[in-house]
């Protein structure tokens, strides 16, 4: 099963075209041509809390993960990349078993990433709520789920509940429609620290 | 001064029909009838971080809260109400300029701004506010209905309210090239920056 590598910055404003010609120019293509990651999405929040740049990496498992964050070549592009931004952070997501991930070669769309933690008591009642009504009702609201990732290294909250779109105007639909209120106010029943992010296309990578 | 009172929560599993049967009957009204708070907002936060419910209410002056969380009559509705949600928090928010508070009398839908100012870069700030925020916003068809200090309460210190009819304006607004290009130049003078689409709840009608 894939596992995904995000990163996540704010540019510092007075190197933001230092940064364009470092993050396309250098940063994704060598770790793409590494083999152990591939960076299939850029993206701003749109809505939601920050750090505003969230980068999203792809690899085949986490031992992958695991090669590019110790190789050499990684540390030194890393460190590059760190005179450029701030508010680093990363999270290592992998999937929930039950769910296996949507993961394309490049990026498309939008997305609407709802995450939170389970209530402990609630456990089995999430897993059979989250199957059978909350991701099927999602997708009738003109959503796709992308996958659905336990944060394994990282910042809490540790479920990420991911969904895309073709058009944000779905996604703003979905948002005023009182049946995805009600379909959120049940999932707050069984979850704690809830939040969600509206993602665009940064244009770096994919538009 | 028109201030804000904004309180924040989750309602406890289990319990919602029994908490909108006393924010509807009880808690609004109580809070309305003292005159120093006027509820005029009932939200739920469609996108951004949580509490998931905010009401917002409207006072006359940072005294007249001050007032209403003397009162007994409200001592005791807040006791009530603490007993159907969790998470609760409140801010006490007064008007920075330049934008007027205003609240708007249709429904509508809200898209907020917050962030903390970078203090040495307040003047940049105020004038990038006044001849490129506020102008770009309300051309992508966002009102700007007021601009925010914390005056207590958790940060971040800055909120910036914008209002529109239709979510369709605030999404067509997020993925247009110009409402980018604005939030990376706010970016240059703020930090803990963040934004939430509030969606009515209907408690208020």
């Amino acid at each position: 099963m894939p596992v995904k590598l995000i990163q996540y910055w704010n540019i510092q404003h007075c190197t933001q075209s230092d940064f364009d010609a470092y993050f396309t120019g250098e940063y994704v293509p060598r770790i793409n041509e590494s083999g152990f990651m591939k960076i299939v999405g850029s993206w701003h929040v749109a809505s939601g809390e920050g750090p505003y740049f969230i980068t999203e990496g792809v690899s085949r498992s986490v031992s992958e993960v695991e090669s590019l964050i110790m190789a050499s070549f990684y540390i030194e592009l890393r460190q590059r990349l760190l005179r450029l931004v701030y508010d680093y952070q990363t999270k290592l997501l992998v999937p929930i078993e039950s769910l296996k991930p949507d993961v394309p070669d490049i990026e498309y769309g939008y997305k609407f990433n709802q995450h939170f933690n389970i209530n402990p008591a609630d456990f089995y009642t999430f897993l059979d709520f989250e199957d059978k009504v909350h991701l099927p009702e999602m997708k009738r609201f003109g959503v796709t789920i992308a996958g659905g990732w336990n944060v394994a290294v990282g910042a809490t909250p540790y479920v990420i509940d991911e969904t895309r779109a073709d058009k944000l105007e779905v996604i703003g639909e979905m948002l005023q429609n009182p049946a995805y209120q009600k379909l959120t106010l049940k999932l707050l029943q069984l979850v704690s620290n809830y939040g969600c992010k509206i993602l665009v296309p940064s244009g770096h990578i994919n538009s | 001064m028109t201030v804000k009172f904004i309180q924040y929560w989750d309602v406890l599993s289990e319990r919602e029909d029994e908490f909108s049967k006393f924010v509807k009957k009880s808690y609004i009204p109580g809070i309305n009838e003292t005159g120093y708070l006027r509820i005029v907002g009932s939200w739920h936060v469609a996108a951004g971080e949580g509490p998931y419910s905010i009401m917002e209410g409207v006072a006359d002056s940072v005294k007249n809260v001050h007032n209403l969380l003397q009162l007994e009559d409200f001592k005791k509705l807040s006791h009530l109400l603490h007993f159907l949600i969790t998470n609760y928090k409140s801010k006490l928010l007064v008007p920075t300029g330049p934008v007027e508070g205003i609240v708007p009398a249709d429904k509508n839908y809200r898209f907020n701004h917050h962030y903390d100012v970078n203090y040495d870069k307040y003047d940049d700030y105020m004038a990038f506010i006044i001849n490129e925020h506020i102008p770009t916003m309300e051309e992508l068809g966002v009102k700007m209905i007021g601009g925010w200090y914390v005056a207590i309460g958790p940060g971040p210190n800055m909120v910036v309210e914008g209002a529109c009819p239709s979510i369709k304006t605030i999404m067509d607004a997020i993925g247009s090239e110009r409402y980018r290009r604005l939030v990376a130049n706010l970016l240059s003078m703020v930090n803990g920056f963040g934004s939430k689409i509030l969606v009515d709840t209907g408690l208020l009608s």
